[in-house]
């Protein structure tokens, strides 16, 4: 009696706290969509602002940017709704075949791609220009977090530890820098860092880890003058205002510009040529021309929520692999937003990464897309937290 | 045990991802905090900074004033026009092309290939064409060719007015005449457009603007009757053709008002053709091209005897003589220095003789005037003294600027060296004194209007804009008494009626006036055959409406004498004069 009572007790607070859970992760997820979806549009507002004198110049189009981006939003959009629904541990059978195919890709655009402004970093496919470097940061994330914990038990030998990631770090990133783009490789190491960080290995590991890769990235930046200029010309960029300077110069005036409330949207002044790449690197300074620092500050706010739902994603996560992957995938997105936005902002060097959701490009929106669909499939299979 | 450690692990990693989340969301909060700063904080300097950069101020042209004849007729005008002009860099066959053009443009291809040539990034090809011409030229769709409006100045009297108008550079600034003494009131003040243009020049629909627009100039209304003009101008260009002189200028005042009713000249030369006008140019050396000139206002001749006038005037106003008083033995040779006559430098040393020899006589001072006798005429002048004299000759305005609204009038000159004995008779007798045909005129038409001296003027009165009308004041003077005018006009239609102007007749009208007939002085200093022969009178003599003056210069030596040369051409002139002011006749009929 006594014990039927109390199994119908525990079986009622089990359902409860499913539901209770499911109603948590629901929520988790409904906010990554939510964000998603509003950058997205936000992105898709601000590209066609951006964009459309230069459409007009370039394509006699003013929506030519636009209805690219467009097209890329509808594919994004599959991609989301495809990945949301595939349990993520899935993605561990095809980690290492999804690795193969990425070294496969970053060869390829090394061979075939063309140069375009002293890189290769597009194959052309279909009308569309396909980037893989954008897949290779979904590529680092999951093979790294895959091999993690495969080898879990073993982590406490530095060995097994080290030789998994210096590998898919070392030959993915390098194929990247070889294209060459250091911005992109810098966010597949904070992408493989906040794997890293996430998975069970030791501390003092990581810590060694992460002062081998500081240092080395510090030599490699400093050993050069040139480099030293181009790192640290961002600090005043009033030095070389008509070259190094220029772009930053004008993120400022277009900035300032907006101030506290914008000018409107589609007036912004930057837009007519003053500003280059506005519609994709440069985008944020369009917002914050066209938007204000309400308009901005929102932005900000929305990548705030985005890093805030990932870190709930991931400390809720069923097992490591899907914290590994969610904190791996959230470091990405978001890192990448605020090495953007730095740029834009002056307090970082410029390196030409866009911001995610909202700078025109449809290879990265697809793959953040496709991110953002397996941050909600790990966020709904998510349990609470100990206590 | 293991359990326990299991357990713990994940919790380890999970202090890490949430070490992750606070340093991301702490990034982001700190780009905020340098949102704040540059779009709050540093704004207004950034911002003002960047639109600094984008701001472009350009000029806006006001039309350029209109000018007017008395009737309202158009003597000058601003139209638009294209200028058409080309990228060298982008013009792909040149040579093509030149010849292409060159023949629309009435431009020689050769000239053109040049230009299209040059390693500049702009050329003009022609400027302020008709836009007719822009295009057929812009129909041709050759690459590199552009056209962009300008405004251009027309001359629609061509150049009959062309001696009163003057004329504007290509870039519309005045050069000459009117245009030039006028050109601030005609040019009206340059407007001012601000906006923010992109970087490649174009204005941002969304910039800002601020535009002051242009005020147009003001129009000038003159005291010109254009249908007179264009008589005027044909009475000299046939006065060329019968006396073959190198010039002929004549100029009509309104005796009332000083206003000059026509002011022509010839040769003639077309305003609007700028290049065939040189300031240096000799016509004797290059028939094509045309010196601006405008004797009326700026040359100076000795003007002979038409001087007399003054001296006559003078000594009636002194009360030193009157029209009837009698010179006795008035001879046609006079030597104001023993022997003058005989040395080799005759006139300018105290010899004087009339233009024709005649018995000597007892004369009054009409018969003297009427018969323009220069012994007798020194006779009256010595009654005044050079200092009387020099002082009439000064108050009818020799000497100095007459003031009438032209460029770069000349003040002629009183030309009396110290120590210089003789020069007083000279200058009785209209020599050793340097004067326009203007203030020719102008003394005559003191003469016709009592006494009073008006400044002669062109510009009755200025129109602005907003259709504001500004009269130009006149300057007047009483030059002799009401009395002496009379009388002096008496004088004058006995010249024409019995004396050296009978040529100068107009049917139905008593006129009156004098001849004129100055040797010019030679480059070696002394004077020779050659002439110049004026006359200047006044009509009707019942109560004198016009004046006019006329000067040839250089006539062949048939018609060396004011009253053979110029003569006919003032009586050409002051009939239409008088039938285009409407003055009724005043001759007896018959």
């Amino acid at each position: 009696m006594t014990a039927s009572v109390t199994s119908i007790a525990k079986v009622r607070a089990a359902a409860r706290s499913r539901a209770e859970r499911l109603k948590t992760n629901n929520r988790t997820a409904t906010a990554l969509l939510v964000l998603g979806v509003v950058l997205i549009v936000i992105g898709l507002g601000a590209t066609q602002s951006a964009s459309s004198v230069v459409a007009i110049d370039q394509a006699e189009d003013r929506f030519y940017f636009f209805k690219r981006q467009l097209i890329g939003v509808g594919i994004g959009t599959i991609a989301l709704l495809v990945t949301s629904r595939i349990p993520y541990r899935v993605y561990r059978r095809l980690a290492l075949p999804g690795f193969l195919v990425t070294v496969a890709l970053l060869v390829a655009v090394l061979v075939l791609g063309p140069v375009i402004g002293g890189s290769q970093r597009w194959l052309p496919v279909a009308g569309f220009s396909f980037q893989p470097s954008e897949l290779a940061k979904v590529a680092v994330v999951i093979v790294l977090a895959h091999l993690l914990e495969k080898k879990h038990r073993l982590l406490t030998r530095f060995g097994h530890f080290v030789v998994p990631v210096v590998f898919t770090v070392g030959v993915i990133g390098g194929l990247v820098i070889l294209q060459p783009d250091l911005g992109t490789t810098i966010i597949i190491g904070a992408a493989a860092m906040a794997v890293i960080m996430a998975s069970e290995s030791p501390l003092r590991y990581v810590l060694l880890l992460t002062i081998l890769v500081v240092g080395a990235a510090w030599l490699l930046a400093f050993s050069d003058q040139y480099r030293v200029d181009r790192i640290t010309g961002f600090l005043n960029p009033w030095e070389n205002a008509s070259g190094e300077g220029y772009q930053l110069i004008q993120s400022y005036y277009a900035l300032s510009n907006g101030g506290l409330f914008g000018v409107g949207l589609g007036a912004s002044r930057a837009r007519w040529f003053y500003l280059p790449n506005a519609h994709t690197d440069f985008i944020f300074a369009i917002i914050g021309e066209e938007a204000g620092l309400i308009g901005g500050l929102t932005v900000i706010g929305l990548y705030v929520v985005l890093a805030l739902a990932g870190w709930a994603v991931a400390a809720r996560a069923p097992d490591r692999f899907g914290r590994m992957v969610a904190a791996g995938l959230t470091a990405w997105l978001t890192f990448q937003a605020i090495v953007n936005i730095g740029g834009v902002l002056g307090v970082m060097p410029i390196t030409g990464i866009a911001l995610p959701f909202v700078s025109f490009g449809s290879t990265a929106l697809i793959v953040a897309m496709a991110s953002l669909g397996i941050l909600v499939n790990i966020a709904q299979a998510g349990v609470p937290p100990k206590t | 045990m293991a359990a326990t450690k299991a357990a713990a692990k994940p919790d380890r990693s999970r202090v890490r991802v949430a070490a992750i989340g606070l340093g991301l969301v702490l990034a982001l909060l700190g780009l905020g905090f340098r949102l704040f700063q540059v779009q709050v904080v540093q704004a207004e300097e950034l911002a003002g900074q960047g639109l600094d950069q984008r701001l472009v101020t350009r000029d806006l042209a006001p039309q350029r004033g209109k000018i007017y004849d008395r009737n309202g007729e158009l003597l000058a005008m601003t139209v638009e026009a294209q200028s058409i002009w080309a990228n060298p860099d982008q013009v792909e066959e040149p040579l093509w092309v030149a010849q292409q053009i060159g023949g629309l443009l009435g431009v020689d291809s050769q000239e053109l290939l040049t230009r299209l040539e040059s390693d500049r990034d702009f050329v003009y090809l022609k400027r302020q064409v008709e836009p007719g011409v822009a295009e057929e030229i812009l129909g041709l769709g050759v690459r590199g060719i552009y056209t962009h409006p300008e405004a251009t100045r027309i001359y629609p009297a061509g150049s009959v007015a062309a001696h009163v108008t003057g004329f504007v550079d290509i870039d519309g600034n005045g050069q000459e005449g009117l245009e030039y003494i006028y050109d601030e009131s005609l040019r009206g003040v340059p407007g001012k457009a601000v906006f923010e243009r992109d970087l490649e020049g174009r204005i941002i629909p969304q910039g800002m603007t601020d535009i002051m627009p242009a005020v147009p100039g003001a129009d000038l209304n003159t005291t010109i009757d254009l249908p007179l003009q264009y008589q005027t101008q044909q009475a000299c260009l046939s006065a060329l053709e019968r006396t073959s002189a190198e010039s002929c200028w004549v100029v009509v005042l309104d005796v009332e008002t000083g206003g000059i009713l026509a002011m022509s000249g010839a040769p003639v030369f077309d305003p609007q053709m700028r290049q065939t006008l040189d300031a240096n140019c000799d016509p004797a050396e290059d028939p094509t091209c045309h010196a601006f000139k405008n004797f009326i206002v700026r040359g100076v001749y000795e003007p002979g005897s038409t001087q007399k006038l003054i001296t006559v005037a003078a000594a009636l106003e002194e009360g030193e003589v009157k029209t009837g008083t009698v010179f006795s033995q008035v001879a046609d040779i006079l030597e104001l220095r023993p022997d003058a006559c005989r040395s080799a430098d005759d006139e300018l040393f105290g010899c004087y003789q009339d233009f024709e020899e005649h018995e000597t006589a007892n004369m009054t001072v009409a018969e003297i005037f009427t018969r323009s006798s220069n012994v007798g005429t020194i006779l009256i002048a010595d009654t005044l003294g050079q200092d009387r004299l020099v002082s009439y000759i000064e108050r009818f305005g020799l000497g100095s600027q007459t003031g009438v609204d032209y460029s770069v009038e000349a003040p002629g000159m009183l030309n009396f060296e110290a120590g210089c004995e003789t020069c007083w008779a000279s200058a009785a007798i209209g020599y050793s004194v340097a004067a326009t045909p203007l203030q020719m005129a102008a003394a005559y038409a003191a003469i016709g209007n009592d006494g009073v001296w008006t400044a002669p003027h062109i510009v009755a009165s200025t129109t602005d804009v907003d259709g504001n009308e500004e009269v130009a004041g006149l300057e007047t003077r009483k030059v002799v008494s009401e009395e002496t005018a009379v009388l002096m006009q008496q004088l004058l239609a006995n010249v024409v009626d019995e004396g050296t102007g009978q040529a100068a007749t107009v049917e139905g009208y008593r006129v009156g006036g004098k001849t004129g007939t100055a040797n010019k002085l030679g480059e070696d200093g002394r004077y020779t055959e050659v002439t110049r022969a004026s006359f200047v009178g006044m009509a009707p003599m019942s109560d004198p409406k016009v004046v006019v003056a006329v000067l040839i210069d250089a006539p062949s030596y048939r018609y060396r004498t004011g009253g053979a040369a110029a003569a006919p051409v003032f009586a050409q002139v002051m009939e239409q004069a008088l039938h285009r002011l409407g003055v009724s006749p005043d001759a007896p009929v018959g």
